[in-house]
């Protein structure tokens, strides 16, 4: 089996502007759910969001490189920590079969292209993906990455799946490297849309617990550098963790909510494990979706237990949505980043505003506060509108060698 | 997922709706001949609404899963069911097993029309809400997850977005997920409906949806349907010194399939060339000419005009696609 080494990583969300930002605030318990300054909330059904507040730091960045958008902004800025964080120039770059391949949402393609998204009442040009595609690559060429650049949809599963897909080219593909990850940014609209389809909480994400009733919505980017193991140079450094399973699959049950009987949700993991050749006695960790609605955490709480069977009561689960929000496209690369830190650091980050007396979901092992854990193996949950559901299997790199 | 089934990929069914309607023969030979007054006809009766499946008469019973759908994804029922048809895969050969059945499209403007309609209905609202039905069908994964609902396909179901390479980078999806054994059937394709987009490129394909049928070949060999098509083989690779003049981009060569030529690029060598460029007055967007391509040459493999095997070229933005397709006919 050729694994996939993870070398690189960078992120940039509600927590913080990168790696250790984000993983010292999970740690800490922390949360950067916050009033949302960049757009007038006003018929909105919550005022509250994962929003990265954008410092003069950005903006300079953003303006040095001509940057016109959030989404652009906090793709460019992941990526350059990323690839910084695995040292290796874009020369470098030029002489491996290197591709990028990354996951949104929405992005953009709603609103105005714009870094500051305030009010918008429908008029004028809008963005598209069709733009953020030719952003992509020419980011793309000024990283010296010149192999594949794709963009991704799949609503909510975007950034897992963009993680899947980079696997997968580096295991059948002769691909030396891939970053890969997914990207995202809040506006006006989207708060709309969640308002109308009620999936907004108003007061907080609680996942998991008896009292959820709706999520929050978060942003940012999370970019992982991707390489084949039998090819790392000696200034590769350690990598941080190995990806060795993906799963695909797809709900075909309705547009926006997922299938209560968990099937597709159960599929992904099973394929996930599968392709990883590991057994669900083998996970030690599991990293929620938990996106704090009421159908989604019941149908993912199911599909686990249909998975991993007497396993489930012991293997800790936890969901950070309710420290960055529901980051949407970027969400499950930021997921897949806090799952490596929690296989290389053997910590597990906890799931903040859980009902401290009440459990919904009795027989699991829910994380409330970080603990320590030995993580062998360790797997990332991600689920979108039109059933798109992905899943990502880390392990050790030292178990891997 | 079957462990020990063949690495052969082949091209079983295609399934399209266009302004030239839905039958393949039609549309390749438009393609090729550039017969595109029919085609400007009922363009006339969707540009402003982007509602093909009206103009054509098309009255799918599956189009009632919801309330509302885009013109992407009824076109994309409509494309996906045609290439099901095609390749001879009944429902309940999907409900046995439903997971092996993948969906992969390709868009560069996606939910278009329902975008279109948010921002109105959000201008005559000042501002203050839009309608959640429309807003749930605003994700460009929108046409892959109704065609899944309608037919029942519980695997892989990705959407790829963006302009560059589109067409081969799906190939190379589909061509990914028969490899790992994710699926071993792949409806792979693009739905577009440009009619709303300020830079409408006016020509007879921008409302259209096309879906080829990928499978492994064992398969096909152990299901109860026609035979396949053509097999497919896909490479990618940096073009060699001096090859550019023979090697141009959006050409089919005829492949001599003496022995004596090892390489790909050894038989381009002795290849010729054959007519199947798209037509220069049927505008298609580039992203997709190499499936478009694909289908023509297969319509080309049936009709007989030609027997053997073919290579198409494409140039892409990291080297150049050769797309290797040989007649099971």
């Amino acid at each position: 089996m050729i694994e996939a080494a993870v070398t690189g990583m960078g992120c940039i969300c509600s927590l913080g502007k990168s790696v250790p930002d984000f993983w010292g605030g999970l740690i800490a318990g922390k949360t950067g759910i916050s009033n949302i300054t960049a757009f007038p909330c006003d018929h909105l059904r919550s005022a509250m969001a994962g929003e990265v507040k954008l410092s003069e730091e950005l903006m300079q960045y953003a303006r040095k490189r001509g940057i016109k958008s959030r989404i652009q902004l906090f793709l460019r800025w992941a990526l350059d920590e990323a690839i910084t964080d695995r040292d290796i120039s874009s020369r470098s770059l030029e002489d491996k079969t290197v591709g990028l391949v990354v996951g949104t949402s929405l992005g953009m393609s709603l609103v105005r292209e714009s870094l500051e998204v305030g009010t918008d009442h429908g008029e004028g040009e809008y963005g598209t993906l069709e733009g953020f595609s030719d952003y992509l690559n020419e980011t793309a060429d000024a990283c010296g990455i010149h192999g594949e650049v794709l963009v991704i949809s799949t609503a909510c599963a975007s950034g897992a799946n963009a993680i899947g897909i980079a696997k997968d080219m580096i295991a059948l593909e002769g691909y030396d490297m891939v970053v890969c990850g997914g990207v995202d940014s809040l506006d006006r609209m989207k708060y709309l849309g969640h308002s109308a389809l009620n999936t907004l909480t108003q007061t907080s994400i609680r996942p998991f617990s008896p009292r959820r009733d709706g999520t929050l919505f978060g942003e940012g980017a999370g970019i992982l550098v991707l390489e084949k193991s039998s090819a790392l140079g000696a200034g590769a450094g350690t990598p941080y963790a190995a990806c060795i399973g993906t799963g695909y699959s797809c709900d075909a049950h309705h547009f926006t909510a997922p299938d209560p009987d968990g099937k597709g949700a159960a599929r992904v993991m099973r394929e996930a494990l599968h392709d990883a050749g590991i057994s669900p006695e083998d996970v030690g960790y599991i990293n929620l979706h938990g996106s704090g609605t009421y159908l989604n955490d019941s149908m993912e709480a199911g599909a686990i237990q249909e998975v991993f069977g007497q396993a489930a009561s012991r293997i800790p689960l936890s969901s950070i949505k309710p420290a960055i929000g529901h980051a949407m496209g970027a969400a499950g690369a930021l997921e897949a980043i806090a799952t490596v830190l929690s296989v290389k650091r053997r910590k597990i980050p906890p799931t903040l505003n859980l009902d401290p007396t009440k459990d919904a979901f009795s027989s699991f092992l829910i994380n409330r506060c970080a603990e320590d854990a030995t993580i062998r193996y360790a797997v990332s949950n991600s689920f979108g509108f039109g059933g798109c559901n992905g899943a990502v299997v880390f392990s050790r790199w030292e178990e891997t060698i | 997922m079957n462990e020990t089934a063949s690495q052969a990929v082949v091209i079983t069914g295609i399934g399209i709706i266009s302004t030239f309607g839905t039958r393949k023969e039609e549309f390749f030979r438009a393609l090729r001949t550039a017969n595109a007054e029919k085609a400007r006809d009922t363009r006339s009766k969707t540009a402003e609404t982007g509602n093909l499946v009206d103009a054509l008469n098309i009255e799918d019973p599956s189009f009632k899963i919801s309330r509302y759908l885009d013109p992407v994804s009824k076109n994309t029922i409509v494309a996906v069911g045609n290439a099901l048809t095609d390749a001879g895969i009944d429902r309940q050969e999907i409900s046995d097993a439903p997971y092996d059945y993948a969906v992969l499209l390709g868009t560069v403007h996606g939910p278009s029309a329902t975008r279109a309609k948010v921002r109105q209905s959000l201008a005559a609202r000042q501002g203050r809400m839009i309608s959640g039905t429309l807003f749930s069908h605003c994700g460009y994964n929108i046409a892959g997850a109704s065609a899944a609902i309608v037919y029942g396909l519980r695997g892989p179901n990705l959407t790829l977005c963006g302009k560059s390479d589109l067409g081969i980078s799906l190939l190379n999806r589909a061509m990914q997920l028969l490899k790992s054994r994710r699926a071993h059937t792949v409806l792979v394709g693009y739905s577009e409906c440009e009619a709303q987009e300020p830079n409408d490129n006016g020509g007879p394909l921008n409302e259209s949806a096309y879906v080829m049928c990928l499978q492994h070949e064992n398969r096909v060999a152990t299901s109860r349907r026609k035979r396949p098509m053509v097999e497919l083989e896909q490479e990618t690779m940096a073009l060699p010194t001096g090859s550019s003049p023979l090697l141009l981009s959006g050409s089919v060569y005829e492949l001599r399939e003496t022995g004596k030529y090892p390489g790909v690029f050894e038989k381009l060598q002795v290849a010729g060339r054959l007519g199947l460029e798209i037509a220069k007055d049927i505008k298609v967007r580039e992203e997709y000419a190499p499936l478009l391509q694909i289908g023509m040459i297969i319509d080309a493999f049936e009709s007989k005009h030609i027997y053997s095997s073919c290579a198409l070229i494409t140039q892409v933005r990291h080297g150049v696609s050769i797309l290797t397709l040989r007649s099971k006919m």
